[in-house]
């Protein structure tokens, strides 16, 4: 059985007046139908894009997909033309976004806003649409979705905002939702309650999420494969407990390392010498190697390949993927519940 | 909204008193006696008291301003220095060019304007664009009256397909004369909307929701015409009020260009001959025109964005 | 108006941006060649610009005549020459005048806030919902016409553009910690607003000022043009065009070259502001 989607080789390059920024550099995973896939990493490293290029949303200028196949039910999203796209947005995917203020139009209605996707791809009367996106806004957990339907954005507190904006990205029933930072611009407390929101429709509707942040905790709870992306790669995928337990990329430790745990008697704060390399400025073969205790001349070389590295696990690194033995410490283990 | 209403409504009138004000300042100011201006320099010294006491130029000044401003709020100017004729009847005589004048420029800027703006921002960096700003530079640059005289000289002059001068006899004989004018005052508007439009849709085409509206489907036409342009018109429209009123202004010289006969060549004639009733009167209608319009453009700046009337 | 504290690009990155890009510099020439041009006219003028001449009436450009004459037999190319000192003296010292008293009313409201602020706002907020001819013709009517009434006309015109672009970048600069320790130390708000404000606002000064500038002759042309400006025989650009209506059919070169040279001198202000803008902050509106 093949993959929901299945990523191969996929490379977006900015094409900006200092130079070309290789945003996403040759990444590869799959992902099942109804299951869960993180995409963790720090500001920059290409998650965002990689998300957006899924459904063709990369801003042009400066950016394009310049290489790599995009299987989404065995269709090339890549090579779609606009029609057949227009079909997969909103539709079969779909997307929510970091600001749900600006991710917002202002001037349109909330309920006008869903309801357009759903007339669009239904086919469904004003009225039915109409009250297709106030049912999706009950759903998503909004009190009195009458008038909140009926309501514009900015007079929405942010939560609500944001799960007007899941309601707008699940009312046409998309088998596979991409959640690009969905709690990051929210309250502490809200972003539990959009995450526990965004648990519960994925079990009830049994569609396949790829959440994307660079929060670690939010990561642990919610999915069940974690890719780690640095500098445009992905450098480690693993089923989401293996990958707390025993991170095997120097990278990946070096991130889980760095989350103090109360349990911990250090004095010093656990950090990753270095800081991540300019986008123009990429160090040759491994980009991750002048910060890495462990690299060796080939890692200077040569671009590691993500590679399987045991069952489940991929990773990209000449040292870790060859020798199990060399990265022993497991990082503070984690609840076994 | 209603609230919002009432509220810019009521603030019309203070606006207009202060208005009012500043125009009864400034004829006090002006140089020489009214009266010997319009008798002329051998009138006699009682000729000159009777014209001044009938013009309640010897009361004192806040009678005077009183006496203004209710004539004002009522519409009675008075009479025309000059011959004596009721300034209303010579207003109302010439009000019609002027605004008909103003109407079908601004109508022809935004027909013009808008589309080309748009087209000029989702076409950017195109020949189309480059076109777009060479004719958004010559609108800037050029002045209207000198347009006018150059269309004057092209197409009445050269190769007379319109008439050189006056309002017209007659509907259709008042639409040939409307032509060149309006088409003068239109093109420079439509350069002023264009840019306008051109850099608030560039603007809002950067934006996140436009991006959202892609990743739903939404074809791209109904991406611009639906999600974007609605945006992108607000800061335009609050332009447009500037320009109806740039154009507003504009007619005082086209008038004189083409010898048509409205509101600018009234106040203008006026103040050529020292007619000082015709003269406030002309500056008090331009004034309540001005306060009108800039009150309109609010009004619907508030209906196209619903954020405006929460404020 | 976005933010005002401009990053201190050195001249010589400044200079070659300028030298780069092809329509600044044009523009930066032209209006060079006009101011200069303007006050040298009297002296390279090739005729008298008012002598009068029946013989060589109504004849269009030729060799001796550039721009040809006018239905008086005066030689069109002098008079646009010495229109340009009328014109151009209008046109920069009127928004000098009013960035002059604009500028220091708007820091005051921007600084001081409170009813200070709303007095003054109000008042501009008045001034301009006016269009500037309007208010222009207004003044100027009052005044009587004379080329001082319409220095005044159109500064009044364009003074409360100044005042708002001051009092804005006041109002953002009051919040900056430097000027609280300026008043902490002691320091008089007069003396806090020209040592710390001022600069600050100098970049959106000057683009403003040259496009203003350009908007100025603009509007002497439209004033002289109806008669209230400089009165002849001195001749201005605008009233050339004025006197020039009445022969259109038999001479358009004067109305034609004096309409011209206004295009060229606003186009050549307008260019040179829209660089400046560029250069100092591609999203300031003006």
């Amino acid at each position: 059985m093949s993959a929901l989607l299945e990523v191969r080789d996929l490379s977006v390059h900015l094409f900006t007046a200092r130079g070309v920024v290789h945003a996403v550099n040759n990444i590869s995973f799959s992902l099942e139908a109804g299951r869960t896939l993180g995409l963790v990493g720090e500001s920059g490293c290409g998650k965002s894009m990689a998300a957006l290029a899924l459904m063709r949303l990369i801003p042009s200028p400066p950016g394009r997909i310049v290489g790599g196949t995009i299987r989404f039910e065995g269709e090339d999203v890549v090579t779609m033309d606009a029609g057949a796209l227009r079909t997969l947005r909103g539709n079969r995917i779909a997307m929510i976004y970091q600001d749900p203020m600006t991710t917002l139009n202002p001037v349109l209605s909330v309920g006008e806003q869903i309801a357009e996707a759903v007339r669009l791809h239904r086919g469904d009367s004003r009225a039915a649409a109409w009250s297709k996106a106030v049912d999706t806004l009950r759903l998503v957990g909004i009190p009195d979705p009458d008038r909140i339907a009926r309501s514009y954005p900015h007079q929405l507190s942010g939560g609500m905002r944001q799960r007007a904006v899941i309601a707008m990205a699940l009312a046409c029933g998309p088998r596979l939702l991409i959640a690009d930072e969905p709690t990051t611009a929210l309250d502490v407390t809200i972003q539990a309650q959009i995450l526990e929101l965004l648990r519960r429709l994925q079990g009830e509707l049994g569609m396949a999420v790829i959440m994307i942040t660079h929060d670690l905790g939010v990561v642990a709870d919610l999915v069940d494969d974690v890719a780690v992306m640095y500098a445009g790669n992905i450098v480690e995928q693993a089923p989401v407990r293996r990958l707390f337990a025993t991170p095997r990329h120097p990278y990946t430790q070096g991130l889980l390392r760095s989350v103090p745990s109360l349990e911990m008697r250090a004095h010093r704060l656990s950090t990753i010498e270095g800081v991540v390399p300019s986008p123009f400025a990429m160090p040759t073969g491994c980009a991750f190697h002048p910060r890495c205790h462990q690299a060796v001349e080939i890692c200077r070389a040569r671009e590691p390949v993500l590679s399987k590295a045991g069952d489940d696990v991929r990773i990209a690194c000449w040292v870790a993927a060859h020798d199990p033995a060399a990265n022993p410490a497991p990082v503070h283990a984690l609840d076994a519940s | 909204m209603a609230g919002y209403i009432l509220r810019r409504v009521s603030e019309v009138i203070p606006t207009i008193l202060l208005v009012l004000t500043l125009v009864f300042l400034a004829l006090r100011v002006m140089p020489g006696d009214p009266a010997v201006a319009a008798l002329g320099e051998f009138a006699t010294p009682d000729a000159i008291a009777a014209f001044r006491d009938k013009l309640g130029l010897n009361d004192p000044l806040w009678i005077q301003y009183i006496s203004f401003v209710g004539h004002a709020l009522t519409l009675d100017f008075g009479r025309s220095m000059t011959n004596g004729t009721p300034i209303t009847a010579l207003l109302a005589q010439a009000l019609p060019y002027t605004i008909i004048l103003a109407l079908s420029a601004t109508l022809i800027g935004i027909i013009i304007g808008l589309p080309l703006g748009a087209v000029t921002a989702v076409k950017r960096d195109t020949a189309v664009d480059g076109l777009g700003r060479v004719f958004a530079l010559i609108g800037f640059s050029l002045p209207d009256f000198y347009m006018g005289v150059l269309l004057l000289l092209v197409f009445s002059l050269q190769l007379g397909w319109f008439p050189m001068l006056g309002g017209g006899n007659g509907f259709v004989d008042q639409l040939h004369h409307l032509v060149l004018p309006a088409i003068t005052l239109g093109l420079v508007m439509a350069a002023f909307v264009m840019r306008l439009t051109r850099s608030s849709l560039l603007e809002v085409l950067r934006r996140d929701y436009v991006r959202t509206a892609r990743g739903k489907g939404v074809a791209e036409r109904w991406v611009i015409f639906k999600h974007a342009l609605r945006n992108a018109l607000i800061p335009v429209t609050t332009g447009l009020g500037i320009y109806v009123l740039t154009t507003l202004s504009g007619t005082i010289t086209v008038e004189l260009v083409f010898s048509r006969p409205g509101l600018g060549t009234l106040l203008i004639g006026g103040v050529t001959a020292r007619d000082y009733t015709l003269v406030q009167a002309g500056l008090v209608v331009f004034a309540f025109f001005v306060v009108g319009v800039n009150l309109l453009t609010d009004l619907l700046c508030a209906a196209i964005d619903p954020r405006i009337a929460l404020r | 108006m976005s933010e005002i504290v401009l990053p201190r690009a050195s001249h010589a990155a400044w200079f070659s941006y300028v030298t780069s890009n092809r329509s600044t510099s044009a523009g930066i020439v032209l209006s060079i060649l006009l101011v200069v041009l303007a006050l040298i006219s009297p002296w390279v003028v090739p005729h008298d610009p008012l002598e009068q001449s029946f013989i060589v009436a109504n004849q269009g450009p030729s060799s001796d005549y550039w721009f040809g004459t006018d239905s008086f037999g005066r030689d069109v190319f002098s008079r646009v020459l010495l229109g340009a000192r009328v014109s151009l003296s209008i046109g920069i010292l009127a928004p000098v005048l009013a960035a002059a008293g604009g500028v220091w009313l708007g820091m005051l409201a921007g600084y001081f806030g409170g009813w200070t602020d709303r007095l003054i706002s109000r008042f501009a907020d008045l001034l301009m919902s006016f269009p500037s001819l309007l208010l222009g013709v207004m003044v100027a009517a009052a005044l009587g016409p004379s080329f001082r009434s319409a220095v005044i006309a159109i500064a009044v015109a364009l003074f409360p553009r100044f005042v708002r672009l001051a009092r804005s970048s006041t109002q953002v600069l009051r919040q900056e910690p430097f000027i609280e320790a300026s008043i902490v130390a002691g320091r008089g708000p007069l003396s806090i607003m020209q040592r710390h404000v001022l600069p600050n606002i100098a970049g959106p000064l000057v683009v403003a000022l040259s496009l203003w500038i350009a908007t100025a002759i603009r509007l002497e042309a439209a004033l002289s043009f109806l008669g209230l400006g400089a009165q002849p025989p001195a001749p201005s650009w605008g009233n050339m065009i004025r006197d020039g209506m009445s022969d259109l059919v038999g001479d358009p070169w004067p109305a034609a070259f004096a309409g011209a040279a206004i295009t060229f001198a606003v186009l050549a202000f307008n260019m040179v502001g829209d660089a400046l803008r560029d250069m100092l902050d591609p999203e300031m509106e003006t």
